[in-house]
């Protein structure tokens, strides 16, 4: 299987799962044709390594609390 | 008109809102937008477009990515889709490179538009061309 895109397929897999999870993606090769196809598929975050934890924690803890105010919002 | 009678129902414009420094930019995409059939709101800066997104229901948003400086376009564009989860919502960009598109996606937008891809014509047509999701 060619693994180049592994990434953004499991992405894809895992935002057709429901209820949704949030989905970010860490790449070290970020370039206009897998950044436009993750920007397509709605992904909720994506960082060029090298990422620092705080970075993701910061980005997760912010999404999380955006779909629960979504969710709240919405009842 | 008699009590027992129903109110007729008017549709409720589509509104569209434009973000843009330049006059003729927002000139040639109000006309695009107003030939759709949308009434259309625009902006010059911040202030003036978060007022708009308050008084507004908006069901399209085409934002520049470079509204008072670089990349302040984003984080605008991200509170529409947030507020207005059912709207098409695009940044229009100069460039469309890595760091673009990544700020698009961290700020939860949905659709980047290049400047140099088309006329303001085929610019509003593919920001409403995007499916709506909730």
């Amino acid at each position: 299987m060619e693994r180049q895109n592994i990434g953004l397929e499991l992405a894809k897999a895992a935002m057709q799962q429901n209820p949704r999870p949030v989905v970010m993606l860490c790449t070290g090769y970020a370039d206009v044709l897998n950044s436009r196809a993750a920007l397509d598929l709605h992904v909720d975050y994506m960082a060029t390594k090298p990422v620092e934890l705080h970075e993701l924690l910061s980005a997760l803890a912010s999404l999380l609390a955006r779909r629960a105010a979504a969710k709240s919002g919405a009842r | 008109m008699k009590r027992d009678q129903a109110m007729p129902v008017f549709p409720q414009p589509k509104v569209a809102l434009v973000v843009h420094r330049d006059l003729a930019m927002i000139s040639a995409l109000q006309q695009s937008f107003t030939d759709r059939g949308y009434t259309v709101v625009v902006a010059r800066d911040l202030p003036v477009a978060l007022l708009a997104v308050t008084q507004h229901h908006l069901n399209a948003a085409l934002v520049s990515s470079h509204i008072a400086e670089n990349g302040d376009g984003f984080p605008l564009a991200g509170i529409i889709q947030r507020i207005f989860p059912e709207a098409q919502v695009s940044v229009l960009a100069r460039s469309v490179d890595v760091p673009e598109l990544l700020a698009a996606i961290n700020h939860g937008v949905r659709k980047l538009v290049d400047f140099h891809s088309g006329d303001a014509e085929f610019l509003v047509g593919s920001t409403l061309s995007q499916s709506t999701a909730a």
